[in-house]
């Protein structure tokens, strides 16, 4: 990936105590029945850039990536085991720099891309260990990612509580991650750091509420600090004054705030169980966002379950981001990553899954996923070229034991 | 709205030792009547479960291997079923084999006789049909407890 | 078109939510239906896990009622 833009900020990959847990909550225990294996390919595939937004008009590729995901639970009496391996390999052109389509003739904003496609591996292995004490349900997390030019160690605890007697389990966690990178030289970045890095914590305390023997709904708090280089190295940012081209350079420090409900309601006189979940989202770069997802559960004929969801997302830009700049800010920031800019996104996903004997199952699906400055709760005047469609495909296989 | 889940808390009459559960009877799978009177003069130990309740699965072989042990010395299980569809205990009984007596009382009958405070819970039963142990959940650390009341109860004279 | 996508996304929750106001204590046998498996906060890890992933590595909101795991240089 040498010429690539890279991203430094924690993944939120990690499994979760919830995933551990028998099922929705204020039920009995971490114990699981059986060994649980699945594996889970996906395909994913950017559309093409179109010349319309690219500085040099011609359509251009962007990233594709084969992902292969393991997941082995076992239960070991009353404690749980389980470790989640990933496995992908990345290719093709990234966004590098935004510029005026013909500076000081047409302002337009279009996409530079990074140079030629480079192959590159990614894999993470996280490790959770799910034991009851003291009547509490915890799990402690270990997580180790490596890639050619950064790597991530990480670690957390979370907990599961849920009174006698009461309708409601308390659930929180706190985590911790160091990752470090080692940027790669390329035609795209012959100036590229050498080394950086940096520390994230992250914590979340939630409650889950049976509110009637058909719905539940979790409410929750989360609360992310990162110190280090939060910068993308292999970004340049554009400015017309000059010096033309300058660094991707962005806070030392983000602090990021999340406030979310997630609902489920079984619907039994159609075997269907509906999920509406919603996320409100602010950092200190000035950045808010809105998620809100629903997904149906539909049951057929016992042992097929068909899922189609949709998930509409929208986000404010941050405070020192710009498509590019007239001249260089004065505390020095620049960023035009379309992750930083003000857009909305719209995912159409659909699920199948099918239980065979012998306890396997089959399934696959796909997702369509758009970015676009129309999708976005406010107006977006000028809107970021570089933003993502893409499609994802996958197949899916599991086994019980 | 906190406040009204705070106090949705099951009855606080749930049975205590000491306590006798009223005349109780269920059907069994295959359809006989099991009337908890008839166990008067054994030791029974009455196992709430269903399909969807982990640690329940956990006890249930445990269950069934103490009275293969004490079966001979007037020592029983009853296991209660309280799932709503009978598919899914039978499903599950394919899984999890036990010998003991397992009652189907998908209306809930039982549980709301004992006040059930969690799932799982057992009760154990003196020969005189008075509770005498309650365990409420189930951990693997917690079998040895369940023996012990077993034995207790077993070694415990008819009216002593 | 947000309102578009607004609109159709607000009559299922409207259903949800109808539903879901009448608040009743529910006893510890009366949870089948709430242990199914697709009533789960997170039915499938894995899939859960891998659309994290990348959303994470697209969009600048993250976080939720789950724990962040390591850092990536994801695209």
């Amino acid at each position: 990936m040498k010429n690539d833009e890279r991203r430094t900020r924690p993944a939120a990959a990690g499994p979760s105590l919830s995933a551990l847990t028998a099922a929705a909550l204020a039920l009995p225990g971490l114990a699981q029945a059986q060994v649980e294996t699945d594996l889970l390919y996906s395909r994913y595939e950017e559309a093409d850039l179109p010349g319309s937004r690219e500085a040099n008009g011609q359509d251009s590729e962007r990233y594709e990536i084969d992902t292969y995901l393991f997941r082995l639970a076992a239960p070991l009496g009353d404690q749980a085991f389980v470790a989640n391996v990933t496995y992908e390999t990345l290719s093709g052109a990234s966004p590098w720099y935004v510029q005026p389509r013909q500076p000081g003739v047409d302002d337009t904003p279009v996409q530079v891309m990074s140079g030629a496609s480079i192959r590159e591996q990614r894999t993470d292995v996280q490790l959770s260990w799910a034991l009851p004490l003291a009547g509490i349900d915890w799990g402690v997390t270990l997580g180790y990612s490596t890639e050619d030019d950064y790597r991530a160690t990480s670690g957390g605890i979370e907990f599961e509580y849920t009174p006698q007697g009461v309708a409601h389990t308390i659930s929180g966690g706190i985590g911790y991650s160091y990752d470090k990178i080692e940027p790669e030289r390329g035609a795209s970045s012959p100036d590229v750091i050498a080394e950086a890095d940096k520390d994230s914590l992250s914590a979340f305390a939630g409650v889950s509420w049976v509110l009637n023997a058909k719905t539940v709904l979790q409410t929750a708090i989360s609360y992310g600090l990162h110190d280090g280089f939060l910068s993308d190295p292999y970004k340049r940012a554009y400015v017309a004054d000059g010096p033309t081209l300058v660094a991707d350079s962005r806070p030392g420090e983000r602090e990021q705030f999340t406030v979310s409900a997630r609902l489920r309601r079984y619907l039994s006189g159609i075997g269907a169980a509906l999920h509406a979940d919603y996320r409100f989202y602010r950092d200190d770069w000035d950045i808010e966002a809105h998620t809100l997802e629903l997904a149906w559960h539909q049951m057929l004929a016992e042992s097929w379950r068909l899922t189609p969801s949709l998930r509409w997302y929208s986000q404010s830009q941050a405070s020192f981001y710009a498509p590019y700049y007239q001249s260089l800010r004065s505390d020095g920031l620049a960023s035009s990553d379309y992750r930083l800019s003000p857009y909305g996104a719209v995912a159409v996903r659909v699920d199948l899954r099918k239980a065979l004997p012998g306890d396997w199952e089959i399934g696959g699906g796909a997702e369509w996923y758009e970015a676009d400055g129309s999708y976005a709760i406010d107006t977006v005047e000028v809107e970021n070229p570089g933003l993502v469609e893409f499609l994802i495909l996958n197949l899916r296989l599991g086994k019980r034991f | 709205m906190a406040l009204a889940l705070l106090c949705a808390v099951p009855p606080a009459m749930a049975l205590q030792p000491g306590d006798a559960p009223p005349a109780l009877s269920a059907p069994r799978l295959d359809g006989s009547e099991l009337a908890l009177a008839t166990r008067r003069g054994q030791v029974v130990y009455v196992d709430f479960w269903a399909s969807w309740c982990a640690p329940c699965l956990q006890a249930m072989p445990a269950l069934d291997a103490l009275q293969d042990r004490y079966g001979a010395e007037g020592f029983t299980v009853i296991g209660v079923n309280v799932d709503t569809e009978r598919a899914a205990a039978v499903k599950m009984l394919e899984r999890v084999a036990v010998d003991f007596d397992i009652v189907l009382d998908p209306q809930g009958v039982w549980p709301q006789a004992f006040a059930l405070p969690a799932m799982p819970s057992g009760y154990l039963l003196d020969r005189e049909g008075v509770v005498r142990f309650v365990k409420t959940g189930y951990r693997t650390k917690d079998l040895p407890l369940i023996e012990a009341a077993v034995q207790r109860e077993l070694k415990r004279q008819p009216g002593g | 078109m947000k309102r578009t996508i607004l609109g159709a996304m607000t009559v299922p929750l409207a259903l949800v939510c109808s539903a879901c106001v009448t608040i009743e204590p529910v006893q510890p046998w009366q949870r089948g239906d709430l242990a199914r498996a697709e009533m789960a906060f997170e039915p499938d890890p894995v899939q859960a896990a891998y659309r994290r992933h990348v959303e994470f590595s697209k969009e600048a909101a993250s976080g939720g009622a789950t724990l962040s795991g390591g850092g990536c240089g994801c695209n």
